[in-house]
């Protein structure tokens, strides 16, 4: 069944697929990957400094001062990689957000176009991932089960 | 050094995955969509391994498989498909389009590379 809205229903509509791509360009616009990354920057900055001393301390024979710094430079590639895969986790949450809530103003802005519409069918044809198919068929039960068209 | 050429339409993503890469000691090409890749295709790249996602504007990554499988250069280079479609028919579609190769995000740096790795021809 394809739901075609009123004029007063189309501004609702309009209205919240501007809010939903203000909020989607908020998620795509976050800045904590970036600064997941210059934090790597930085552990790489130190690491090689560390690494310089380890050279020096151990012509001038500092063994403890050695192991220290081999300590610190173990606990920093450990460190890295945590983050690396954290940011790379991150970017990839960020996207999929970004894409859910870009079918949610695609579809909004279906149904708030002049002789727009938008059926169940053409909303399943722009999801990006299995959640969102979960979703709607849970959804779709749901109406089933109160005695409704879905 | 093997290039390896990243399509994403996310700017973030494009980021996190080219900084992995180089880190790896992979030279690294991007693009925003299928569009730009052919493009960067057509202007003389030659990547070792190409990574993309599906769902981009102007040009979705299928059919942007479908080209660089048209590309003489690019006929048999490894295509990994980087997406959050998990499902069985965009799979199958991406398949006989061309793709090498299929990642679900979210995915983790190890097998990022170890699945590029795999891909990369024998020296």
């Amino acid at each position: 069944m394809r739901i075609a809205a009123d004029t007063e229903d189309r501004l609702v509509c309009a209205v919240l697929a501007a809010q939903v791509a203000a909020l989607r360009d908020h998620i795509e616009g976050n800045s904590a990957v970036e600064m997941l990354w210059h934090a790597t920057d930085v552990l790489s900055l130190l690491s090689g400094l560390v690494d310089e001393l380890v050279g020096n301390n151990a012509t001038l024979g500092d063994p403890a001062l050695v192991a220290r710094c081999a300590t610190a430079l173990a606990a920093q590639a450990e460190v890295g990689r945590s983050v690396e895969t954290l940011a790379l986790g991150q970017s990839q949450h960020q996207d999929l957000a970004r894409q859910m809530a870009d079918c949610v103003v695609v579809g909004l802005q279906s149904l708030a176009a002049e002789d727009g519409g938008l059926s169940a069918r053409d909303l399943s044809a722009l999801y990006v991932c299995e959640d969102q198919r979960r979703i709607h068929d849970s959804v779709a039960r749901q109406f089933r089960a109160a005695g409704r068209r879905p | 050094m093997s290039a390896i050429l990243v399509l994403d339409d996310s700017a973030t993503m494009v980021m996190s995955l080219s900084r992995i890469l180089k880190n790896a000691g992979f030279e690294v090409e991007t693009g925003a969509n299928g569009r730009e890749g052919v493009a960067k295709l057509a202007a003389g790249l030659k990547p070792a391994v190409i990574l993309t996602d599906l769902n981009m504007p102007q040009m979705d990554g299928i059919a942007f498989i479908k080209e660089a499988r048209k590309t003489a250069a690019t006929r048999f280079t490894p295509i990994i498909v980087l997406t959050t479609e998990s499902g069985g028919s965009k799979r199958d579609e991406a398949r006989a389009a061309g793709a090498s190769g299929w990642l679900t995000k979210p995915t983790e740096p190890a097998l990022l590379l170890s699945t590029l790795k795999q891909l990369l021809p024998s020296k």
